[in-house]
């Protein structure tokens, strides 16, 4: 058999160990971010928020949208903790909240009704001052959101803006679906 | 054909050189004489000595080779694996390609833990967008006129996050346990600490 040259092997050597090196710090998990300060107020905001789903859940299933929307309130009126403190995952469990008070208000209007511009106020209270689609990572919670945003500037008039409201929201889902649609290809 | 040995005798006044081989034979003979007794063995190798050195003796070539052989791991180089500088130079050279990989890579958290928002450089146009979206979850797929009005955009908006919501809500709550999860070693830490 045919031996390698030096450099030939001493190249595949160091790719090799530079492989091995990355993968290993990959998998320890030292290449990835800092996690954020305080996981537990996370944890603490995922828990309360799913329990509170599934209370307006039985709520609506007993015909009690207003409790169901004074629950969701109730979170929407509490301190928040910022995503420096506990991570970006804040930002999609405040659009899952936000996007289901709104819906909430949009298809019952007779109950505690408030204006287009009001839920507007809302919707934009929940994306933050300056808000770009880029801020987030993708999600279908922010990407309903941004909908429902659209769907109250349409309502207003502003069509324009609503267009673009609508095109966010269409681009963040179609990368959600070409994500699903890859892993299920693989 | 053995020759007869030249036996010297004081009168015999021809003076023979130390190679001459009868010395051997001589040698010999005086030992067996003396019934076999002592060893001139010594002087015998000092003979061959003189001798090797007035006329080399060739060695066949099997000795030669055996001798080669043995001194072969002697005088050949070293591989260059087995060479100080490789010891010293490939780790640091890995070291070196590893770091820079790191260095070079992105933050990875994104790729790890969900999609990535749409490539804001490449937007759809607000006409097809939605016909594609549907087209790709399957949902009722609303009719050209339809798809051109905003709040047909809603509706299919509505229908795409009903086909995304149970996905989205699985990935939540696995962050939720990575949290959850962290939050525990945090305290196991904390934990140990106050008890060194």
């Amino acid at each position: 058999m045919k031996r390698l040259s030096p450099t030939l092997a001493l190249v595949l050597g160091l790719v090799l160990g530079g492989l091995l090196t990355y993968g290993g710090l990959h998998l320890s998990g030292r290449l990835a971010p800092p996690a954020p300060p305080h996981p537990e107020l996370l944890m603490t905001l995922g828990q309360t928020l799913d329990a509170e789903h599934h209370r307006v859940d039985l709520l609506l299933d007993k015909g009690d949208v207003a409790g169901a929307l004074a629950g969701l309130e109730g979170l929407r009126a509490a301190t928040w903790p910022s995503a420096a403190e506990a991570g970006d995952t804040v930002v999609v469990l405040r659009h899952d909240l936000y996007g289901r008070l709104l819906r909430l208000r949009i298809d019952n209007p007779e109950v505690d009704g408030r204006s287009p511009s009001e839920l507007l106020a809302i919707a934009d209270e929940a994306l933050g001052a300056g808000f770009a689609v880029g801020d987030v990572e993708g999600n279908a919670f922010t990407a309903r959101l941004l909908g429902i945003r659209g769907e109250l500037l349409e309502r207003l008039g502003r069509d324009d803006e609503a267009l673009s409201a609508y095109e966010q929201a269409l681009d963040i889902n179609r990368a959600l679906l070409q994500d699903a649609l890859g892993q299920e290809g693989s | 054909m053995s020759e007869e040995p030249k036996l010297r005798t004081p009168r015999d006044p021809a003076p023979r050189q130390v190679l001459d081989p009868a010395w051997e034979d001589e040698l010999r003979a005086g030992q067996e004489q003396d019934g076999g007794a002592g060893s001139v063995d010594e002087e015998l190798a000092a003979l061959h000595l003189l001798r090797h050195l007035r006329e080399p003796e060739a060695l066949s070539p099997g000795d030669l080779d055996a001798i080669w052989r043995s001194m072969e791991p002697q005088l050949r180089p070293k591989p260059w694996w087995q060479r100080a500088w490789f010891f010293v130079g490939a780790p640091a050279l890995a070291s070196a390609a590893a770091l820079l990989l790191v260095l070079a890579t992105p933050s990875s958290e994104v790729e790890s833990e969900g999609p990535r928002v749409a490539d804001a450089s490449s937007p759809a146009s607000s006409e097809s967008a939605p016909r594609a979206a549907a087209d790709e979850t399957g949902t009722p797929q609303p009719s050209p006129d339809a798809a051109l009005s905003a709040s047909a955009s809603a509706l299919v908006l509505e229908q795409h996050f009903a086909a995304l919501e149970p996905g989205a809500r699985r990935k939540l709550a696995g962050r939720v346990d990575v949290r959850r999860a962290q939050a525990r070693g945090d305290l196991l830490a904390r934990a140990r600490g106050s008890r060194s």
